[in-house]
């Protein structure tokens, strides 16, 4: 017994110093804030942006325990269909998801497909971010308004207001006997509400569950026209923001267009919005939406006492740091003109495997960006229906000491999952055309 | 009444400017954010780059204020959805499972040109001030609108743009509602100009049949009872009017559609895809050219009668009348986009039906009948007197017995092919992709007649028109990207008619919190034919722009 606990320390200490990109983590214990002056303390813990944020003085860090087991937060299609998903399906060459027993296209997928992650796996970090999407799916049809806003180190630039709505075509088991002619994975909408000139341009995104391109389509009040959209441009900055379309949840991209790695697992700190549990209320059916109980961001740039930089939370909101199981995984665009050279995400590797942060390098392998989507565990009150959601997006550009950031749910913008006011007619290009004005 | 209406806009602006703050925040009425509203206010400034030439009137001088525009857009949109479960008045649509909701947008535009400008404008004013005032001043319910929805069929009833087809900048299915060029004209963009239609639109999603998918069939009605308005004809001496010789203004005549049934526009379009790469779409629909068709006019009454002939001895009996017959177009587009380049191409073609066109012999065959031959002192006193050289139109004499000019129809065939790329020149932008939009539009006359020309006279003749070819070809190309997180950015959009004419206009726009700021340079070089008739309009034009939400 002994033998085999020192081998597996012994093992895990070769594990940590051959892998590229490892490092010994530090310990750190609940309620220290890092700062300046010791932030050794996580090195190897949080993404290197992270790190340096911290060096520089633009941001402290504070370490916390949350008030709820993160992993119980998994919907509950995540959790009815772990077990039997468990090593029922596989990736084919072309990184389309196959049935393991007859090596066929998956028919129906319910909940996550890849429950168990092999660290030997060559595949693994496909499987991953696979998991990070259909995770969103088992929330069934979202629709989350949300703002993002242009920071800079003299405050508020400019901002947009939007929505966007999902629509699960896989992964959501109530799916399971809609006919789905055209294989898609799912659709979903992007709708500009303000400002003036901008609102009303909406984006209808079809993903499918073969390896064809996306289908893109954008509505512009300008031409009046539903125009078809190269899905080429996903990396291209979206308005000028410090993200493009493959950074929305941390990652968006088609998971066959890029090439996956997955580095390490270990032990990291994550960030949360909230340390206790957010209520959500039903509204009828199934529907679920947050309430006006979640506070909004105050960032600090709108306070004058400030001393990080601009685009983060004020202290009143500070974001929780939790200790969880991470895996990094770095992935790279198979498209050669694709804006960003290798990017590194981190992942919780039980919560329902959500992507939160993630390092951007430019395609000459310096890096350029950061970017954190925090989530944070909700329930209604009779814990029938549990989630975890993002809420918080903070995207750096370090180059240009710049940021983008979404302000999520909150009071302001009441986000809604399994809304069953949606219509899968809603995506259809008849539907879409309905928005235009 | 007009000036009241006028100052309670006016404060109305105001309150919302103090209301708002400068994030782009929609701002709702009700909790459940289902009642929006939002606004813009914005000005805009030209100044004359160029000097006019030939019959362009008035006359413009380099650094003279052609347009100072300001327009006032209020916007609301309310959701009725919620409304629909909890408003008794509301319930035979619950009781249907019918969801709508509606739009409104109201418009005050005035040119502030007439008041402020140089003594050309205001002389120009004076001249016409009734119609002058109209022109240069509107408030109206510029849309308004509800719209419809159970399962596959939505309909949306009022005021509304509508626009098919796939091309930009030239319409070719997308001729649905007017365009108004009497305020920037061919520097315009294409979607200030739309003037929206009091309209019934409806569509049908059909889903998928045999290899097409997102089959929808779409038709719109626009009943001439209610709405039976044309493209406006830019008043005589306002900067974008088109370049006529002075003598034709006191005999110009335009006449719009009477408002009645016959005078409908309508339309149906389907649509779908086949696989999941290729858009496309057939329509037909009947509506009316943003071009009068001109032709002479006699008001036989006012004839000299001589020994059983009649003689045109006065101007007065001549009148040059510009009307708008309706036209029906046949077409279809398709969009496709291509992996391997990574680019989607459109394409367009549609055929017009009996398309008014312009053949000085028979559009003005005034001028081509029979004559009176009069000796050449005759002619120099009758020149004295009316004030007008009878041989400037080619005339060595009276006309006899003159006749109304007639309108020649022809179908005419037009096309485009074009691409959209977005690619990364680096050198230029490392952060943001450009966007190129390549257009090749061309142009076929079915039983073509040579003497077809465009109707503006080349100066300093009255009758010499510049022709029209059987094919004609044009090329458009946008290229724009952006800077600076998106708050700045360069567009440079360029036209070219194959028979030698350019159009250049870049504009760089500018975002500071709710202001943006353009500045547009304009400029027409080349031979005088196609938008080569506004080849002596090169401008430059400052415009800011509040967005209050």
């Amino acid at each position: 017994m002994r033998f085999i606990t020192y081998s597996s320390l012994l093992l895990a200490c070769l594990w940590a110093g051959l892998c590229p990109g490892s490092t010994a983590s530090a310990d750190v214990q609940a309620g220290e804030i890092i700062d300046e002056s010791n932030w050794e303390k996580v090195e190897g813990m949080i993404p290197g942006s992270v790190l340096n944020w911290i060096k520089k003085g633009d941001y402290t860090l504070k370490v916390d325990d949350l008030e709820y087991d993160p992993k119980a937060y998994m919907t509950n299609y995540d959790k009815e269909h772990f077990e039997p998903n468990k090593g029922k399906y596989e990736f084919d060459d072309e990184g389309v998801i196959m049935e393991v027993k007859g090596g066929k296209p998956a028919d129906f997928i319910q909940g996550i497909p890849f429950p168990e992650i092999g660290l030997d796996d060559p595949k693994a970090g496909a499987k991953i971010a696979t998991n990070h999407y259909y995770h969103t799916f088992t929330e069934g049809n979202i629709s989350f308004p949300f703002q993002f806003r242009w920071v800079g180190r003299t405050g508020l630039e400019r901002s947009v207001e939007a929505a966007i709505h999902q629509y699960p075509m896989d992964g959501y088991p109530p799916r399971k006997e809609v006919k789905n002619k055209e294989n898609i994975e799912r659709y979903s909408i992007l709708q500009i509400v303000a400002p003036y000139d901008i609102a009303g341009t909406n984006m209808l995104l079809w993903r499918y569950r073969d390896a064809r391109p996306d289908s893109t389509f954008a509505y512009v009040p300008a031409i009046r026209r539903v125009r078809r959209m190269s899905p080429a441009n996903r990396s291209d900055s979206w308005i000028g923001a410090d993200i493009c379309a493959d950074d929305a949840w941390c990652i968006d991209g088609k998971v066959s267009s890029f090439t996956w790695k997955l580095l390490r697992k270990q032990d990291g700190l994550l960030p949360y919005m909230f340390k206790k549990v957010q209520p959500i209320e039903k509204s009828g059916g199934e529907m679920c939406a947050t309430t006006q109980q979640t506070p909004c961001w105050e960032l600090n740039y709108e306070t004058n006492d400030a001393q990080t930089a601009p685009w983060f939370p004020t202290e009143k909101n500070k974001l929780v740091w939790a200790k969880r199981p991470v895996y990094v995984v770095e992935l790279k665009a198979k498209d050669p003109y694709y804006n960003y050279g290798k990017q590194r995400i981190w992942v919780d590797a039980e919560n329902a495997i959500v992507v939160v942060m993630k390092d951007i390098y430019d395609r000459a392998d310096e890096y350029w960006k950061c970017a954190w989507m925090v989530w944070s565990a909700v329930r209604t009150d009779d814990g029938s229906v549990k989630a975890i959601l993002p809420g918080y997006m903070v995207a750096v550009d370090e180059r240009t000491d710049h940021c983008t950031m979404l302000q999520g749910y909150c009071k302001d913008y009441i986000w809604k999952i399994y809304d069953d006011s949606q219509k899968e007619r809603n995506y259809s290009l008849a539907g879409f055309q309905r928005l235009a004005k | 009444m007009k000036s009241r209406i006028w100052l309670l806009g006016a404060v109305l602006l105001g309150l919302l400017l103090s209301v708002f703050h400068r994030e782009a925040q929609a701002f709702y009425i009700d909790q459940k954010k289902t009642l929006q509203f939002s606004a813009k206010v914005q000005s805009r400034a030209t100044f004359r780059l160029q000097e006019w030439e030939g019959y362009t009137y008035a006359r413009a001088e380099v650094g003279d204020l052609v347009q100072w525009r300001n327009l006032a857009l209020i916007e609301v949109n309310h959701d009725l959805r919620e409304l629909t479960n909890t408003l008794d008045i509301l319930w035979p649509l619950k009781k249907l499972e019918i969801e709508s909701r509606y739009h409104i947008v109201g418009r005050f535009m005035y040119d502030a040109l007439y008041n402020v400008g140089s003594d050309k404008f205001k002389y120009v004013r004076d001249q016409d001030p009734e119609n002058i005032d109209n022109f240069k001043q509107a408030y109206d319910l510029w849309e308004a609108y509800a719209d419809f929805v159970r399962g596959p069929l939505f309909l949306r009833i009022g005021r509304q743009n509508l626009a098919w087809g796939e091309t930009d900048l030239f319409r070719l299915l997308d001729g649905i509602n007017p365009l108004d060029n009497t305020f920037g004209g061919p520097f315009e963009d294409l979607d200030d100009r739309r003037i929206p239609l009091w309209m019934l639109k409806g569509s049908c999603d059909l889903g998928s049949l045999g290899p097409f998918a997102s089959l929808v069939l779409e038709g719109f009605w626009v009943p001439g009872t209610w709405d039976a308005r044309v493209a406006p004809f830019a008043a005589v001496g306002t900067p974008y009017s088109a370049p006529l010789p002075e003598l034709f203004f006191p005999a110009l005549r335009i006449n719009t559609p009477a408002k009645e049934m016959a005078s409908s526009r309508w339309g149906v379009r389907l649509q779908g895809m086949v696989g999941p790469n290729l858009n496309w779409s057939v329509a037909h629909y009947k509506t009316y050219l943003d071009q009068p068709a001109l032709r002479s006019v006699v008001d036989q009454s006012k004839l000299m009668q001589v020994g059983g002939n009649a003689l045109l001895t006065s101007l007065d009996a001549l009148l040059l009348e510009g009307s708008f017959p309706s036209v029906q177009v046949t077409g279809g587009s398709l969009s496709f986009f291509e992996s391997f380049t990574n680019t989607v191409f459109r394409g367009e073609v549609a055929w017009f039906w009996d398309e008014p066109v312009f053949i000085p012999e028979e559009s003005l065959s005034t001028f081509w009948g029979p004559t009176v031959s009069l000796p050449p002192a005759v002619l120099d006193l009758a020149a004295e007197i009316l004030g007008v050289d009878v041989r400037d139109l080619g005339l060595d004499g009276l006309p006899l017995n003159p006749q109304n000019g007639q309108i020649p129809k022809k179908d005419i065939l037009r096309f485009m092919i074009g691409f959209d790329k977005q690619l990364w020149i680096r050198p230029l932008n490392r952060k943001s992709m450009f966007m190129l939009s390549m257009q090749y539009f061309g142009q076929w006359v079915s039983d073509y007649d040579d003497r077809m020309a465009q109707p503006a006279p080349i100066y300093p003749d009255l009758l010499v028109f510049p022709g029209l070819k059987e094919y004609e070809n044009s090329i458009t190309a946008i290229l724009n990207t952006n800077y600076m997180k998106g708050n700045l950015n360069p567009q440079l959009a360029l036209a070219y008619d194959l028979r030698g004419a350019w159009l250049v206009q870049p504009q760089v726009n500018f975002i500071r919190g709710p202001f943006r700021f353009m500045v547009q340079y304009s400029a027409i070089v080349g031979n005088f034919t196609n938008f080569g008739l506004f080849r002596d309009r090169d401008q430059i034009s400052f415009i800011l722009t509040y967005l209050l939400s």
